[in-house]
């Protein structure tokens, strides 16, 4: 309660000409949207789903008025709640599938023969071994966000992030050199 | 300091590398790193490691869309411009009603409400208006704003003979204040409320500096270094030239950042 009346009366005292500028949206997405699209591609793997979680969020933060640095962790917290509200809904088309099989989906895109898409499965695979909160964390700390503020979305003590930041990077490399092994085994 | 013989745990480790240490908390991990090989040997294989950690998830990337997003995303603005909010409507629109109810039971003499209204707010309405609100209010504005900025910054240890300090989408009220020093440490060191968004990152013989904002931002270059330079916003402004720092051409140009070079 109290921050919010200081938040606002503040503007006031500060800059007697008015209340602050409205915010430039156009600008905004510019600065902020290349940051969260590749954290969400990188989170889901799929393009298209990073831009529809990536809009989906932008448009709630319409009308916030929030400044630049809150904005961004702001989009962040709610493209990282939309994400794992879809991994859920994900799960449970998954399970359905499984009872009623649709054989398409599970038919071998042709650039999966790429070596450059089975590079790409393969450090996704090395991923995904990773418990879904330290994904986030090592890919919020790639985005250069802070302890405090990747504690926020992780939902961990700030104290914890550093311990947890070095056991995911640790694990996600260890994750790609077995894979890799794994797969100079199977070609020896 | 009996701490700067204890080993760093991983924790304090991660922390120096991310640029998450107080000044102090920094400066006694790098007290004991000087001091200590094993500690100093962890603090490169955890660097190494995320290196290696980077350069695998950007295998992952494609380019963002962002021109046929931002397309998308004025066209969704324009739409829910035009919407109708029904749940704020009917907010007001239930608001207006029971005010509107509550001023008529209040008109007619002898109801519940003009009784209540009669016993309860009217003595308090005789009084002067008070100050409490008043006071509260102008106390929060006289408030001096809460500078929560402690500096911050990061510094690594010299490894071959090259240190560079890449400084990116730095505000134009940034002032650069580099210097050398005899330490084998570089680092850079952010001071004032604006600079507290700046983010770093560090590599071997690499400092970057993201988002700083107005403020003071000091670089320590050390004297050990065959080659050492300040690049700001993609143009050289500081270099190594013998024992001493020069100020480039760049810098001069206007613009941008200012820069000196220290003592």
């Amino acid at each position: 309660m109290q921050s919010i009346s200081i938040s606002r009366t503040r503007p006031r005292a500060a800059d007697p000409v008015g209340p602050r500028p409205a915010v430039d949206y156009d600008a905004l997405f510019r600065r902020l949207y290349p940051s969260l699209f590749r954290y969400l591609q990188r989170l889901t793997g799929d393009g298209d789903a990073a831009d529809d979680i990536a809009q989906e969020s932008f448009v709630r933060l319409l009308g916030r008025d929030l400044p630049e640095e809150e904005a961004r962790l702001w989009l962040f917290t709610v493209a990282t709640n939309l994400f794992r509200d879809r991994a859920r809904t994900h799960k449970r088309r998954e399970r359905l599938l499984a009872v009623r099989p649709w054989t398409p989906t599970q038919l071998p895109r042709p650039d999966e023969a790429a070596e450059s898409a089975e590079n790409v499965a393969r450090v996704r695979d090395a991923l995904s071994r990773l418990a879904p909160r330290d994904q986030q964390m090592l890919l919020m700390r790639e985005e250069g966000f802070r302890y405090d503020e990747i504690a926020t979305v992780a939902g961990v003590a700030p104290g914890s992030v550093g311990t947890l930041l070095a056991r995911a990077a640790r694990r996600f490399v260890a994750a790609w050199d077995h894979g890799d092994e794994d797969g100079e085994q199977a070609l020896g | 300091m009996k701490t700067v013989n204890r080993h760093l745990g991983e924790s304090t480790l991660q922390a120096l590398l991310d640029g998450e240490l107080s000044p102090p908390e920094r400066a006694a991990a790098e007290a004991h790193l000087g001091t200590c090989p094993a500690c100093a040997a962890e603090l490169r294989d955890l660097r190494a490691l995320h290196e290696r950690a980077t350069g695998l998830l950007a295998r992952l990337d494609t380019p963002a869309p962002v021109a046929q997003a931002q397309m998308r995303m004025r066209a969704r603005r324009h739409r829910a411009a035009r919407a109708i909010h029904w749940p704020q409507a009917l907010l007001k629109a239930a608001v207006l009603v029971l005010g509107f109810a509550g001023v008529a039971a209040a008109a007619v003499p002898g109801s519940p409400v003009r009784a209540w209204i009669e016993s309860n707010v009217l003595p308090h309405a005789a009084r002067p208006a008070t100050p409490v609100l008043v006071v509260a209010d102008s106390a929060a504005v006289a408030a001096p704003p809460a500078d929560a900025s402690e500096p911050t910054g990061v510094s690594i240890g010299l490894d071959g003979e090259v240190m560079r300090v890449v400084i990116t989408d730095a505000s134009p009220k940034l002032e650069i204040v580099a210097k050398l020093v005899d330490s084998d440490l570089a680092g850079v060191l952010a001071r004032g409320p604006m600079t507290k968004g700046a983010r770093f990152r560090t590599s071997p013989g690499r400092i970057e500096v993201l988002n700083a904002g107005a403020g003071t931002l000091e670089v320590k270059l050390p004297r050990s270094a065959v080659r050492a330079a300040v690049e700001v916003n993609g143009r050289v402004y500081v270099s190594k030239h013998g024992e001493s720092l020069v100020v480039q051409p760049a810098a001069t140009a206007g613009g941008g950042p200012s820069v000196r070079v220290g003592g």
